[in-house]
């Protein structure tokens, strides 16, 4: 049985009165907006990248300062929805077999 | 930010881990300083061929003839080995001859040749969390200094007060 891989991923800090305007990230940006929410990659750093490359692989990224939850939260869904559908522009779609070594 | 110029041969960390991505991305991560950084296609490219042999006239040559905006490939070269040094991903040579030159800031390598050359040139980094870091909000008696107070707590005095 194969895991599940997220579809979406959205970079979404807080501001007063921002407005969603989202960018799309690199495959390289989003592994290191998730690496920064990683702890156990201090520990085993290769495996952690290695899992990051993997769950990135055709997943959409996105980053933009948001406003109030509960404005930001349908636009999100919708997000999601398009990004599972395949619906977005751009999916990092090529991955080479052992993406992550040392030295 | 400095850049220290240099003629000799360059080559990259050998401690460094890589993880080869898509679009020739590279995050290499820094298992000293818990750093990671995302290199960009082109910035890969110079610090993969950074293998000790190699000078900047001859790492230049290995660029792929389009280079961003008005950049020579010299330059190109030039800059993305001083990015690579700043952050620490090559050996340093203790017995070479440094020569420290003012180096431009990213906004202002973007303002005199295009925010697209900046970033396809500019490396992009962190640091790893701790598991303190990580956490999103503090507890009753934690420090609020550098994140809030979970709901229920004030910080006072960089303390979170109250129930939470």
């Amino acid at each position: 049985m194969r895991s599940p891989r997220p579809a979406l991923a959205v970079v979404a800090d807080y501001r007063q009165g921002a407005r969603w305007r989202p960018r799309q990230l690199t495959q390289g940006q989003a592994v290191l907006q998730l690496l920064a929410n990683a702890v156990p990659a201090r520990r085993d750093p290769a495996r952690v990248l290695a899992a990051l490359a993997a769950a990135s692989v055709s997943m959409t990224a996105l980053e933009t300062k948001r406003g109030e939850a509960a404005e930001v939260a349908p636009l999100i869904l919708g997000e999601a929805e398009r990004a599972a559908a395949g619906l977005s522009l751009v999916r990092f779609t090529t991955r080479k077999a052992e993406p992550c070594f040392q030295g | 930010m400095r850049q220290v110029e240099t003629s000799g041969p360059l080559r990259a960390r050998r401690d460094l881990i890589e993880c080869a991505l898509a679009d020739d991305e590279v995050i290499v991560y820094d298992p000293e300083t818990h750093e990671a950084h995302c290199l960009t296609a082109i910035a890969a490219s110079v610090f993969r061929s950074c293998d000790g042999t190699r000078s900047l006239d001859e790492l230049a040559a290995l660029l792929p003839a389009a280079v961003p905006g008005a950049l020579s490939r010299a330059n190109t070269v030039q800059l993305v080995v001083d990015e690579l040094r700043a952050r620490g991903l090559l050996e340093t040579d203790e017995t070479a001859p440094a020569v420290e030159a003012p180096r431009p800031t990213r906004a202002q390598f973007a303002r005199r040749f295009g925010a697209a050359a900046a970033a396809v040139l500019f490396v992009e980094s962190l640091v790893a969390p701790t598991a303190a870091q990580a956490a999103t909000c503090a507890g009753t008696g934690a420090s609020c200094a550098s994140r809030p107070c979970c709901a229920g707590c004030t910080c006072v005095a960089g303390v979170c007060v109250g129930a939470c």
